[in-house]
C-alpha cells in the first residue's frame, strides 16, 4: 500500500500546476454535489438544469477526460519501458486502482437512480479506456504480431461507433442493438485484458525480434516520420512549380504540425456525442457550453501556436517579406486554417442535421447552424486578437517560447 | 552620409530590460569585408546587441541598421542576404532528416549553392538521411552553420556558432569562412568567447563590458596596447578586472 | 645532408613554403602563431625582415600570396596584407604588377627605385626635347635608350 502512495505523490509532483488543478475540480464538483444536489439529484439528470449545473458537468468531464487521459500518460511514458515486470505490474495496478477510484467517484456523482445515464456513462467510459489503449499503444511497444494489428482496428472501429448507436438505436431495433453492445463490450474487456498481460509480460529482447504487418514501435515512429517527410518533400515540389503563395503553404506547414488524423475524428466524434446529447430535450445551453469549452481549447491552441518562438524567428529571418507583410502572412495563414478546417467540419454537421432533421423544427434547426457559424466567427476574431497582441509589432525575441 | 560600404551600423544603442541595463549609448560601424569579433562576458550583451541588429528586439534608443536600412524594419532583399546562427537550434522538428530541412530551407531562398552544401554536408560528415532529433548538440550546430551558408549571404551574423563544436570542427569552420572572406569578401559578426578562434579569423574585434564598448578597432593595435605576453585572452581577463 | 635535416625541420614547425626563387633551390619558411601576445602581422613582417637580413631571402624571391598564407594559416587575409603593405612601404618587398609581392632588388638600400627613377627623369626630360627638336620618332629613341642600358649592363 505505501508504494502506491509514493507513486501517487511522486505523479502529483511531476506535474504540479495541473495536479493542483485537477484536485480543485474534484473537490468543487464533490462539493456541488454534495451541499447542492443533494442524494437525489444526479449531475446529469435531466430537471430543472441551472447554469451552475452545465458549468459542473462541464468540469466533471474535463476531469474525467483529463484523468484518464494522465493515466494513460504515466503508463506509456518513455522510463516505463526500462522497468522489469514486477514494476510494471505495480504501475498497472496503480493505474488501475486509480482509475476505479475514480469511477467509484463518478457514479457517486452522477447519483445511483437513472439508469439511463449511468449506462451511458460506463459506455463512454469504455469508449475512453478503449481510445487511450489504442492511442498509447502507438508508443509502448506492446503489440507487436499481425493480430494484434488487425485487433486495433476493429477496437478504433467499435470505440467510434458503438456509444453512438447505443444512443440512437435503442427503441428501434433493439437485437441488433443488443448484439453490438455485447460485442462492444467483450471486444474491450478483451483489449483491456490483452493490454494488461502484455504490459506485465513485455520483454525487451522479444518485442525488437519479432515483426508483423504492424510495423516495430521504432519503425512505426520512423514510418510516422517519413509520412511528413514526404509530405515536406511535395510541398516543396509544389511550391517549386508554382511558387505563387509560397509563403502561406511554408508558413502552414511550419506553424502547424501535421497531427495524427485520428485527434481529428476523436474532435468530431466529440461533436458528434454533443449533437446527440441533446436530441431529448433540445438543451440549447448544454450545447452553448460544448461550443463554448471549444472556443476556450481554440483559444489555447492558437495563442500556442502564436508563441512558437523559434519557428517565428526563423520564418521571419528567412522570408522575403518585410515585417508588416510577413505579420499579415502569419495572420492569414491561420485564417486560413480555420476557414479549411470549418470547410472539412461541414460535412460532419450536415450529417448530423440531416439524421436529426425529424427531431427538431426548422426553427431550430436554424438556431443549431447559427450557432455553429457564430463559433467560427468568434474564432476568427479570437484569432485576429491573439495575432494583435502576440504577433504584431512585437518583440519576437520575446515572445515566451510555448511548448 | 551613409556610406553604401558600411554594412552594419550602430549608433548611439540603448536597451534595458526592465531596469536592467544591457546596451548603453552602443556606437559600431562594421565595413564591407570586415571580421569582426564580438567579445564579452556572459551577460555583457552580445546577444541583445545582435538581436536587435536582426530586428528581433526593440531598441529604447539609437538605431541599429544592416547595409543601410533600419533593422527593425528589414526589407526582404536584405534579408536575403544574410546568413544568422544562434546560439542554440532549437525551432526545428525533430522528424525532419537533415537533408529535408536543408531543401525546406532553400526554398525560402532565391539562390541557393546546393553544390556547396553538399561538399560542406560531406566534408563535416553529416548524414543527410539522419534525423534531427538523432543528431548530437555539435551535430545540429553544423547543420544550422550549413543552413545559414547555403543561400550564399554577404553577410553573416554568428551568435556563439561553434560553442558545440569540437576543436577539429572549429578549424575546419574557421577555415571555411575564411575562404568565404576571401572568395566572396563576405562580412563578418562573430560573438564568440573561445579568443583562439578569434585571433585567427578576426582582423577587428569590438570588446562590450559595462554594457559599452570599451574597445573596437584592430585586433592587432590592441594587442600592440598591451605586453607582448598577453594574448587575448589575456588582455579580455585584465580588461574585465 | 644539412640541407636536408634543415629542410625537415622547418617542414616540422608547420611553416610555409615559399616559391622557389630566381637564383637557387633554397625553400624557405615562416610561421604564425595567432595565439600569441604579438599582432599577427607583426609576426610576418618580423619573419621576414629576419629571413632577409639571414639571408634566406634574397632579392627577387617571391612571397606565397595573401590567399595561400591566409588558408595555410587559417588566419584573416586582412592581416597578411596589412603585413605585406607594411614591408612593401619599408622597401623590403615590392608590389609587382599581376605577379605579387618579390624581395626587393636593392633591399639594403633606403631609397626605393620609385625615388631612384626620379633622379634621372632631369637627364631623360632632356634628352626628350633634344629629340623632339631634331623631330625623331618615339620608338627609335626609346631603341637607342634601351640598347645603352643593355650595352651598360654587360658592363
Amino acid at each position: 500500500m505505501k508504494v502506491y502512495m509514493q507513486m501517487f505523490k511522486y505523479n502529483f509532483k511531476l506535474i504540479p500546476k495541473i495536479s493542483i488543478s485537477l484536485l480543485i475540480m474534484m473537490v468543487s464538483v464533490t462539493i456541488y454535489k454534495l451541499f447542492f444536489l443533494g442524494d437525489d439529484i444526479g449531475l446529469f439528470s435531466y430537471n430543472n438544469i441551472t447554469i451552475a449545473q452545465i458549468v459542473f458537468r462541464l468540469i466533471f468531464t474535463i476531469f474525467l477526460i483529463w484523468a484518464y487521459f494522465r493515466t494513460f500518460m504515466i503508463l506509456s511514458g518513455p522510463s516505463v519501458l526500462q522497468m522489469i515486470p514486477e514494476i510494471r505490474k505495480k504501475a498497472i495496478i496503480f493505474a488501475g486502482l486509480n482509475l476505479c477510484l475514480v469511477f467509484i467517484w463518478a457514479v457517486y456523482i452522477l447519483g445511483y437512480n437513472d439508469f439511463q445515464i449511468l449506462f451511458s456513462f460506463i459506455i463512454s467510459s469504455l469508449w475512453m479506456l478503449s481510445t487511450m489503449i489504442t492511442m498509447s499503444s502507438f508508443r509502448v511497444p506492446v503489440y507487436r504480431l499481425n493480430k494484434y494489428w488487425f485487433l486495433k482496428l476493429i477496437f478504433a472501429l467499435f470505440s467510434f461507433v458503438a456509444p453512438i448507436i447505443y444512443i440512437k438505436g435503442t427503441p428501434k431495433h433493439p437485437i441488433m442493438c443488443y448484439i453490438i453492445l455485447s460485442v462492444f463490450f467483450i471486444v474491450i474487456i478483451y483489449q483491456m485484458f490483452n493490454f494488461v498481460t502484455n504490459y506485465i509480460n513485455y520483454r525487451l529482447k522479444d518485442d525488437f525480434t519479432k515483426k508483423g504487418f504492424g510495423l516495430k514501435i521504432n519503425s512505426f515512429q520512423a514510418y510516422f516520420d517519413d509520412a511528413i517527410v514526404k509530405e515536406l518533400n511535395s510541398l516543396i515540389k509544389k511550391i517549386n512549380s508554382n511558387p505563387k503563395n509560397k509563403y502561406i503553404k511554408l508558413f502552414q506547414f511550419s506553424l502547424f504540425e501535421p497531427s495524427p488524423k485520428i485527434l481529428g475524428l476523436i474532435f468530431y466524434a466529440l461533436i458528434v456525442s454533443a449533437l446527440f446529447s441533446i436530441r431529448d430535450k433540445f438543451e440549447i445551453i448544454y450545447f452553448v457550453s460544448f461550443l463554448l469549452f471549444f472556443l476556450l481549447m481554440s483559444f489555447f491552441n492558437y495563442s500556442r501556436i502564436y508563441r512558437k518562438r523559434n519557428k517565428i524567428v526563423y520564418l521571419y529571418l528567412a522570408s522575403k517579406l518585410s515585417r508588416n507583410k510577413f505579420e499579415l502572412t502569419v495572420l492569414s495563414t491561420v485564417f486560413r486554417q480555420v476557414i479549411f478546417g470549418f470547410a472539412c467540419s461541414v460535412p460532419i454537421f450536415t450529417l448530423g442535421l440531416v439524421i436529426y432533421s425529424k427531431y427538431f423544427i426548422t426553427a431550430e434547426l436554424l438556431l443549431i447552424l447559427y450557432l455553429v457559424l457564430s463559433y467560427y466567427i468568434a474564432e476568427l476574431l479570437i484569432i485576429y486578437i491573439l495575432w494583435a497582441f502576440l504577433i504584431k509589432n512585437k518583440d519576437y525575441d520575446t515572445i515566451k517560447q510555448s511548448v | 552620409m551613409e556610406n553604401s560600404d558600411v554594412v552594419i551600423r550602430l549608433e548611439k544603442v540603448s536597451k534595458s530590460y526592465g531596469d536592467k541595463q544591457v546596451l548603453k549609448n552602443i556606437d559600431l560601424t562594421i565595413k564591407k569585408g570586415t571580421i569582426m569579433g564580438l567579445v564579452g562576458k556572459n551577460g555583457a550583451g552580445k546577444t541583445t546587441m545582435i538581436k536587435s541588429l536582426l530586428g528581433l528586439l526593440k531598441l529604447d534608443s539609437g538605431k541599429a541598421s544592416l547595409f543601410g536600412e533600419d533593422s527593425w524594419d528589414l526589407p526582404g532583399e536584405v534579408k536575403q542576404k544574410l546568413g544568422y546562427v544562434p546560439q542554440t537550434v532549437n525551432g526545428f522538428d525533430g522528424w525532419m532528416t537533415v537533408d529535408a530541412l536543408l531543401e525546406y530551407t532553400s526554398v525560402f531562398y532565391d539562390k541557393w549553392n546546393k553544390n556547396k552544401v553538399d561538399k560542406l554536408l560531406k566534408d563535416w560528415n553529416i548524414d543527410p538521411k539522419a534525423r534531427f532529433r538523432s543528431l548530437s548538440e555539435g551535430e545540429k550546430q553544423k547543420v544550422a552553420i550549413i543552413m545559414a551558408m547555403g543561400h550564399e549571404p554577404e553577410l553573416y551574423i554568428f551568435d556563439e556558432p561553434v560553442a558545440s563544436l569540437d576543436p577539429v570542427a572549429r578549424r575546419s569552420f574557421i577555415k571555411e569562412l575564411i575562404d568565404l572572406n576571401i572568395d566572396s569578401g563576405t562580412t563578418m559578426l562573430f560573438s564568440t568567447h573561445i579568443t583562439s578562434d578569434l585571433e585567427r579569423i578576426a582582423a577587428d574585434v569590438a570588446l562590450l563590458k559595462d554594457n559599452e564598448i570599451k574597445y573596437v578597432g584592430e585586433l592587432s593595435a590592441l594587442k600592440e596596447k598591451y605586453d607582448q605576453n598577453m594574448n587575448l585572452e589575456d588582455i579580455f581577463i585584465e580588461l574585465n578586472k | 645532408m644539412y640541407y636536408i635535416t634543415d629542410t625537415l625541420m622547418q617542414f616540422a614547425a608547420g611553416g610555409i613554403k615559399i616559391g622557389k626563387s630566381m637564383s637557387d633551390n633554397k625553400e624557405i619558411y615562416f610561421q604564425i602563431q595567432p595565439s600569441s601576445g604579438v599582432p599577427i602581422y607583426k609576426q610576418i613582417v618580423d619573419q621576414v625582415e629576419r629571413l632577409v637580413a639571414g639571408g634566406y631571402l634574397s632579392p627577387g624571391d617571391e612571397l606565397p600570396s595573401v590567399r595561400k598564407v591566409a588558408v595555410h594559416f587559417e588566419v584573416n587575409p586582412m592581416t597578411v596584407s596589412k603585413a605585406y603593405s607594411m614591408l612593401e612601404a619599408s622597401n623590403i618587398v615590392e608590389r609587382r604588377r599581376g605577379m605579387g609581392m618579390f624581395i626587393a632588388s636593392n633591399s639594403d638600400n633606403a631609397k626605393s627605385v620609385k625615388q631612384r627613377i626620379e633622379l634621372i627623369r632631369p637627364s631623360l626630360e632632356e634628352a626628350a626635347s633634344q629629340a623632339k627638336q631634331l623631330g625623331l620618332p618615339n620608338e627609335k629613341v626609346l631603341e637607342l635608350f634601351k640598347k645603352i642600358l643593355e650595352d651598360n649592363d654587360g658592363k
